[in-house]
């Protein structure tokens, strides 16, 4: 062994070095108060190398990374834990930096003759908030996609400069492919680099310089082991709390391993999908509460003209404070920043715990992305993406195709479909705004059928419609004494079973025929039969049947849901003059299908191309 | 003395130890997550229509596209080309072959004018029922057989790709 390293230092000369790097003295003895730096060093080791084993599995484009970024959090063996560490590893290099911020500046340690390091200490913390606000993005996700969006518009008001480096660092006029090469470049590429070699500098001028100490210091020790074996059991409570971090899932959950752990992984960003409850990092919260006070015009203020001018007094700190009250105002003024910074960001905390609308979002973005996992796990990733299974998903697209175009008229369990009240305008004061036509929720089930048959003029069927007194109502008056229940049930049996749906499947041969006898006859106790008005093409009903109401042939399937809603007025459904229009002309073939499939509640979403025309 | 040394000693035991440890978690659990692809295995394929046998001459061995469903770390793609094989009529039976040297897996090329098979990397050379035609020829084998099934007239195969640089045909890649 010492053979070995005689020969290695013969050829390389390590032993001095090392000693060098090793025993470095400490006037006064080893200190806790001096593990900020080191740790900083460690949490920076810590992400070279998670970022580097990220980097084996990230792809940058619109259409892979958050796919990529998935499978890493959801496929890739531990994967969620080297994420999870990366994730919550830049937090924690944001609250030592603050840490090590403070104690130079209680140390005095930016004064003469340590500008140069203040200088670079300040340099390296802007590279620490350029690596967290470039990895914001990398996922792709919904959050990362609109907080960034905010930062690069920010940089656009910037006079002169700002659109074209706006324009550059966004690689085009809009986010896209290498808006994620151009940060990707700059997360693991060019800041990385640039934050080794100013550390470097810095810890080479901090070596030259020592440690600021009392004036008559007691005692001495050396760097190794004493403060090292400081330096690593902060290291390691650091290491231990980010291990912790990634590890809890939430109060719900504890402490989970699996990709249920870790950090966050919204679902795939897309342009036209409001997000209210994207926001920055934490600790960019308090630039984003300050950006707030500054209404219209004077947003540059709040976004640049200030924090550049509070940078700027930090970068003169070494000559503010250099003698008499120098200090004192340098101290009090740094407190008032790191104070200003939290109150803002607890501001910012508070008011979004206060906001219906962000936290509605909240809960939105929570099952979007719970959703998306679940079409991913159901039917992979199709080359255009995930965001393409959203694009398909009934589920999702559903509620907001119902609100667009049904709503107006139409409710779903009272709402909009997307659980928002319906509400217009008049006179200043909202109010809800009446329905006009049926209440769809749980349309095709045979609680909504057997509802229609027993009062077709409730609200929630004809109520609010000119059927409110047709036939059909008069019909229900007049025989629904003489249907026993148990009668009136085999009929919705023997209608809804044409679909041979998930709803209907179990429903039994024998029942659905003595369901059609009842259809095409009447009751044992001699009520009109339906086909008086409806016609079904059914064996045990005769053919001609009077198009009186519509054709109940396949009622409440697919196509005879995707016949209405195309056009009512058409042969078979409610004929000329019905109020609701024509879909057809309105919507594309594709979205009138995620509207059935989601009215009808089937899971069988569809990968699409493009849902719009 | 002693005590302090001791100390010492026991100081630089601990700082090293712990050192080890802050590396340890981040890199061993990047290495476990670098060795993902080990447990995952190469896709099982069924048969799959390939060719008409009405569109094969006899004798002459004509490559064909083989599509199927693709994964491919995140991404399913269906019905895209997977691979590529030789498929050859002979009077009793249609034989298909791997198009890719058993080698090292380049792209076999079919040389008419001396009806065999040349690779283009390293001159490995086939006969036309698949066997090493120049003793001389790097391959260890001869061209990978795949199963053919017929049905009316249509040709299926179950596309396959096997270990390259080893005697014997083994499936996986």
């Amino acid at each position: 062994m010492s053979r070995a390293a005689d020969w290695l230092d013969h050829r390389t000369g390590y032993r001095p070095l090392l000693r060098k790097l090793l025993y470095e003295g400490i006037p006064g003895g080893a200190r806790w108060r001096y593990v900020w730096g080191s740790t900083l060093v460690f949490t920076f080791t810590v992400q070279l190398l998670t970022g580097f084993f990220l980097w084996t599995a990230y792809s940058p484009s619109v259409q892979t990374a958050w796919e990529s970024v998935y499978f890493i959090q959801h496929q890739m063996q531990l994967g969620w834990f080297v994420r999870g560490l990366h994730h919550y590893t830049s937090h924690a290099m944001v609250v030592l930096l603050a840490m090590h911020l403070l104690q130079v500046v209680l140390a005095g340690a930016y004064r003469p003759p340590r500008e140069i390091n203040w200088w670079l200490g300040l340099v390296l913390m802007a590279v620490v908030l350029g690596l967290g606000l470039t990895g914001y993005l990398l996922p792709w996700d919904e959050r990362g996609y609109w907080a960034t969006q905010v930062t690069t518009k920010i940089l656009s008001i910037v006079p002169v400069v700002g659109p074209p480096l706006e324009r550059l660092i966004v690689g085009g006029p809009v986010y896209g492919h290498h808006t994620l090469t151009r940060f990707f470049a700059l997360h693991a590429g060019l800041l990385p680099a640039l934050l080794v070699l100013v550390v470097v500098g810095h810890v080479a001028l901090f070596r030259r310089q020592g440690v600021t100490h009392a004036k008559n210091p007691k005692g001495k020790s050396w760097f190794w082991p004493d403060q090292a074996l400081l330096d690593g059991v902060a290291s390691l409570v650091v290491l231990l709390v980010l291990v912790g971090l990634t590890l809890w899932a939430g109060p719900e959950k504890g402490f989970v391993f699996g990709s249920e752990a870790g950090a966050v992984l919204e679902s795939p960003a897309e342009a036209s999908q409001p997000s209210p409850s994207a926001r920055p990092e934490w600790y960019f919260l308090s630039l984003y509460q300050f950006l707030k006070y500054f209404p219209g015009e004077m947003e540059i203020y709040g976004a640049v003209v200030i924090p550049s001018l509070i940078g700027g007094v930090f970068f003169l700190l070494p000559f503010l404070g250099r003698r008499g009250w120098g200090h004192a105002f340098c101290l009090t003024m740094t407190l008032a920043v790191m104070a200003g910074v939290m109150l803002l960001t607890l501001v910012a905390v508070r008011e979004d715990q206060s906001n219906p609308l962000y936290q509605q979002g909240v809960l939105e973005a929570k099952r979007r992305a719970e959703r998306v996992v679940e079409l991913v796990h159901r039917q992979g990733i199709p080359p255009g993406g995930a965001v393409q299974l959203l694009r398909g998903d009934p589920q999702t697209q559903g509620p907001i195709l119902f609100r667009n175009n049904c709503s107006s008229c139409h409710r779903w369990q009272g709402h909009d479909g997307t659980g928002v009240a319906v509400t217009e305008i008049r006179e200043g004061e909202t109010v809800l705004m009446e329905p006009r036509a049926s209440d769809l929720a749980g349309f095709g089930s045979r609680e909504w059928m057997g509802g229609l048959l027993r009062d077709p003029s409730a609200e929630r069927y004809f109520g609010h419609t000119k059927h409110r007194d047709s036939l059909m109502a008069r019909w229900s008056k007049t025989n629904l004494p003489l249907l026993s229940e148990e009668e009136l049930e085999t009929v919705v049996t023997f209608v809804l079973g044409q679909a041979g749906g998930p709803k209907e499947s179990a429903a039994n041969s024998e029942r659905r025929a003595q369901g059609a006898r009842i259809f095409a006859q009447g009751s044992s106790q001699g009520s009109q039969s339906c086909h008086l008005c409806h016609r079904l093409e059914h064996p045990d009903v005769p053919a001609t049947g009077s198009v009186l109401a519509p054709d109940l042939t396949g009622y409440a399937t697919r196509e005879w849901l995707r016949g209405m809603i195309m056009d009512s007025s058409q042969p078979g459904y409610y004929g000329q003059g019905h109020s609701m229009p024509k879909f057809a002309e309105r919507l594309t073939p594709q979205e009138i299908d995620l509207l059935v499939d989601w009215i009808l509640g089937v899971e069988s979403p569809r990968v699409l191309g493009s849902v719009r025309k | 003395m002693e005590a302090m040394q001791r100390r010492e000693w026991f100081k630089k035991l601990a700082s090293g130890v712990i050192g080890l440890g802050l590396v340890l978690v981040p890199l061993g659990a990047g290495i476990v997550f670098l060795l993902d692809p080990l447990r995952r295995g190469s896709q099982k394929r069924g048969f799959k229509r390939v060719a008409s046998k009405e569109g094969l001459p006899l004798g002459v061995p004509r490559s064909f596209t083989v599509s199927g469903t693709r994964t491919d770390a995140w991404e399913t793609a269906a019905e895209v080309p997977i691979g590529a094989i030789y498929l050859i009529r002979q009077p009793e039976e249609i034989q298909a072959f791997q198009v890719t040297c058993p080698h090292a897996g380049c792209f076999v090329d079919y040389d008419p004018a001396n009806q065999r098979f040349l690779c283009p990397c390293h001159e490995s050379s086939f006969n036309l029922d698949g066997s090493i035609k120049d003793p001389r020829s790097p391959a260890p084998r001869g061209l990978d057989r795949l199963e053919v099934k017929v049905q009316g007239s249509d040709v299926l195969v179950r596309y396959q790709e096997f270990r390259k640089g080893i005697r014997e045909q083994i499936a996986g890649s």
